[in-house]
């Protein structure tokens, strides 16, 4: 039985219209995009096309997007193309010491994974710039964190877990005024708010396909035109793209990205009014089924303008949000803020210790109300009825945690 | 006025017929606001949205027939209840 599907987040159904799109590709139409036989000319067309529409829907031109395989390749190349394209240029011969990335405490894993590894090579070293109780950095302190020796600052531009939108436009202006690569992680974003990478001023943007409709295992990366020319690759090999990623290019998943990327800038302003609807339903919703200050918390900015509009994450004290979730998880879909339980380090047996999230921790948030804290998020085909079921079957849930440990 | 009424009625038969349960309501949902947005409509700009939903018609239609092959399992909206995990408990 399909459950009620509130993890939008984690990541999106492949919509209707992108997975009729992506058809022909997966059955008649297999030409490689680099031949020139008729076989080869029609799967270029709409690589082309897809990377067209790819382009509209964050304001820059077609040269500029590079097809990647996953949000983690984009945000690892441009992490290590910045550093490589940095140690190639007159200034790198000036500087003493390891490159610096700044970037923040709440990224995701492939950035945080990719900076500590560096770390430990001896590669570059790198400042995280902690958040507020809301879950969102301040530039002036991305600013003081910057240094002589800082050539990327990389920021997502909103946060998973708890849908705060990061200060980006102002981030990228302080780095275009010290000549600093600026990047950020747009994987939640897109979909959900409008992104126009003129007006955010970002020197590269990652995008992922399967948060917003598209299959999984594709996605992208934009390059400013006077970033790309010197550029390195992160893979090397047969030229497709550009000479900037080498592999034949995954036709259907590209024209399913490329489709996404339309129905999004189609789209806009309704999802998100749909998206903003549904997830303050869910919390009226479940505010009205649980008795009065079981909600202890709900995460994130307060303020609509500074967060996801789909994004509801909510703290109850007394529960456990791993192990409900995972009772629950036949009829119901959503995430929580800790992990069931983490391996002691001396490989003893697994005690009852969760997991935290790095970004829960990162916003001071009490360890009971982490251990408590469910993300919930919404999407385009989440509907009303689904929106009151979720939250019969959350809080009924919730009412008997709460009332066995009573 | 006949054409889009038509259309309208057609688009909502296709739309009951796929099998998914969030699919199947956001196409009726989409149908309806689409048709209410744009119901003001004349000339050149009621002919392009007209066009447009006969694509979308297109659509629906592929996509009803293969939902209809590979059919999704049912929502747990499609049930009449739902249980607590602890009826379930004692059920088992």
């Amino acid at each position: 039985m399909q459950c009620v599907y509130l993890d939008y987040n984690g990541t999106s159904p492949i919509f209707p219209e992108v997975s009729r799109e992506v058809l022909p590709y997966v059955t008649s139409c297999f030409g490689n995009p680099s031949s020139s036989h008729a076989h080869g000319v029609a799967s270029k067309a709409a690589v082309d096309l897809a990377r067209k529409r790819v382009a509209a829907l964050i304001g820059c031109d077609e040269d500029e997007i590079v097809f990647t395989c996953s949000g983690t390749e984009s945000d690892n190349w441009a992490l290590l193309g910045a550093l490589r394209q940095h140690a190639s240029t007159a200034a790198a011969g000036d500087r003493s010491g390891a490159p610096h990335i700044v970037s923040s405490a709440i990224e995701h894993p492939a950035v945080l994974e990719q900076l500590r590894d560096l770390q430990r090579r001896g590669a570059a070293d790198f400042t995280l710039v902690g958040v507020g109780p809301e879950g969102a950095v301040c530039a002036r302190e991305v600013a003081e964190a910057v240094t002589e020796r800082t050539v990327l600052v990389t920021l997502m531009h909103s946060n998973n877990e708890v849908g705060s939108l990061q200060p980006v436009a102002e981030v990228a202006r302080l780095c275009r005024e010290r000549g600093i690569l600026c990047h950020t992680d747009a994987a939640q974003s897109l979909g959900k708010v409008k992104i126009d990478v003129r007006e955010l001023g970002v020197d590269m943007l990652t995008i992922v396909g399967h948060k917003f409709g598209a299959p999984k295992g594709i996605a992208a990366l934009y390059i400013r035109r006077e970033v790309l020319a010197d550029f390195p690759p992160f893979l090397l090999g047969g030229g497709q793209e550009g000479g900037k990623r080498a592999g034949t290019e995954s036709t259907a998943m590209i024209v399913g990205l490329g489709k996404a990327c339309q129905i999004a800038l189609d789209e806009a302003d309704a999802t998100t009014a749909h998206m903003r609807k549904l997830r303050d339903l869910l919390l009226a919703s479940l505010g009205r089924r649980l008795p009065p200050g079981t909600l202890s918390r709900v995460h994130g900015p307060s303020d609509v303008a500074r967060r996801l509009p789909n994004t509801l994450s909510i703290a109850v004290d007394g529960i456990r949000a791993a192990p409900l979730l995972k009772r629950i998880g036949d009829r119901f879909a959503a995430s929580a803020g800790a992990a069931c339980h983490s391996k002691p380090a001396d490989g003893s047996a697994a005690a009852d210790c969760p997991k935290i999230s790095a970004v829960l921790r990162a916003m001071g948030v009490p360890p009971s109300l982490a251990v408590g804290t469910i993300r919930l998020s919404v999407g385009r085909h989440t509907t009303a009825d689904e929106v009151e079921r979720g939250a019969d079957i959350l809080a009924a849930a919730i009412r008997q945690e709460l009332s066995a440990a009573a | 006025m006949k054409p889009a009424v038509s259309l309208y009625r057609q688009l909502l038969r296709e739309g009951k017929k796929l099998t998914d349960y969030n699919f199947r309501m956001y196409s009726l949902r989409r149908v309806r606001q689409g048709f209410a947005e744009d119901a003001s409509l004349t000339g050149e700009a009621a002919n392009k949205a007209l066009a447009f939903g006969k694509d979308q018609l297109a659509m629906l239609q592929r996509q009803a027939i293969l939902s209809q092959l590979y059919p999704a399992a049912p929502s747990v909206m499609e049930t009449n209840t739902f249980e607590t995990a602890s009826a379930e408990q004692k059920r088992h």
